[in-house]
């Protein structure tokens, strides 16, 4: 009988209200989901609540998974979601302007770009906490809409039909949204690389 | 006429051409070129441009870079977030047993 059992698929015995299996979702999932929404928003204790959050609206929600696609992605997502109405949520005291970060361009539509002279590489400057605190504060700044698609693209690497569905926008959207995203990061952080004032 | 008005002057005409590409066709493309979703004749475009700009050089190293600083600075700031804590675990399955659940047969 618990062969039987444990041989039908997660979500059947969750949605047949097996203790085990819940357990074996928590056990499972619950430091992936953990990373990721520690990776979104930026501290801890939010991530931890948001976990908590995801798990519940999962076990209330069981009967909605159809099964198109993995136990594991359905519950990635929900924790998604809930991490983005949780960085929502918090108070931002600055939203930066993001226009006045994109790049320049001469009436000839000629660039103009100060030299890109690097003192460090990508990887070594993220060693220090210092710059970490300001990478974290520039995403920070960042309108919700570039921001969030940032989120997803870059930092947990989702394709831009995923972050699409999950954002309910456009792929056309979510690639102006994370250009310019992109493009903002750059210009507040490349002066951490020490560039931009040499000729 | 300065160096770098000179080039400029030839940026300008050799875009203007059948397989020349601008500074601002090249911002449309950026992320298509970084993340090798560009055909051959596209990418070839923006490998010419580059070679005779610097400016666009510049400009997609410095991007690169900043969007590899971002990945590795988060990356590295969850470092160690990677266990449920057991408390945690406890309090989700607790919350479990004593709330709604559609699910349960």
């Amino acid at each position: 009988m618990h062969q039987e059992s444990a041989a039908k698929p997660l979500h059947q015995r969750l949605l047949a209200g097996e203790p085990a299996a819940a357990e074996e979702l928590v056990t499972t999932e619950g430091g992936r989901l953990f990373q990721a929404s520690r990776r979104i928003l930026g501290n801890e204790e939010d991530a931890l609540d948001c976990v908590q959050e995801a798990f519940a609206k999962a076990f209330q929600k069981i009967s909605t998974f159809e099964g198109r696609s993995d136990i594991s992605t359905w519950l990635y997502r929900i924790l998604i979601n809930e991490s983005l109405i949780r960085l929502r949520q918090k108070r931002r005291s600055k939203i930066i302007d993001i226009d006045s970060l994109m790049p320049e361009f001469d009436i000839e539509g000629c660039r103009i770009e100060p030299p890109w002279q690097p003192v460090k590489d990508p990887e070594q400057l993220a060693e220090s906490g210092e710059i970490r605190r300001h990478v974290r504060a520039a995403i920070d700044i960042l309108p919700e809409d570039a921001r969030n698609v940032l989120l997803l693209r870059d930092i947990e690497e989702l394709n831009t039909r995923e972050t699409a569905e999950i954002l309910e926008i456009s792929e056309a959207a979510v690639k102006v949204r994370l250009h310019r995203a992109r493009a903002a990061l750059k210009k507040l952080l490349e002066p951490h690389f020490g560039a931009g004032d040499v000729e | 006429m300065s160096k770098v008005k000179v080039m400029r002057t030839i940026k300008s005409a050799v875009a203007k051409s059948p397989i020349g590409l601008s500074c601002c066709d090249l911002e449309e493309r950026v992320d298509a070129y970084l993340e090798n979703e560009l055909g051959w004749p596209a990418k070839m475009k923006i490998r010419m441009h580059a070679a005779m700009c610097r400016d666009c050089t510049s400009y997609l190293r410095a991007y690169t870079a900043t969007r590899d600083l971002v990945r590795a600075a988060i990356r590295t700031e969850a470092e160690g977030a990677d266990t449920l804590p057991d408390d945690i675990a406890r309090k989700i399955l607790e919350r479990k047993k004593s709330g709604p659940e559609d699910g349960a047969a």
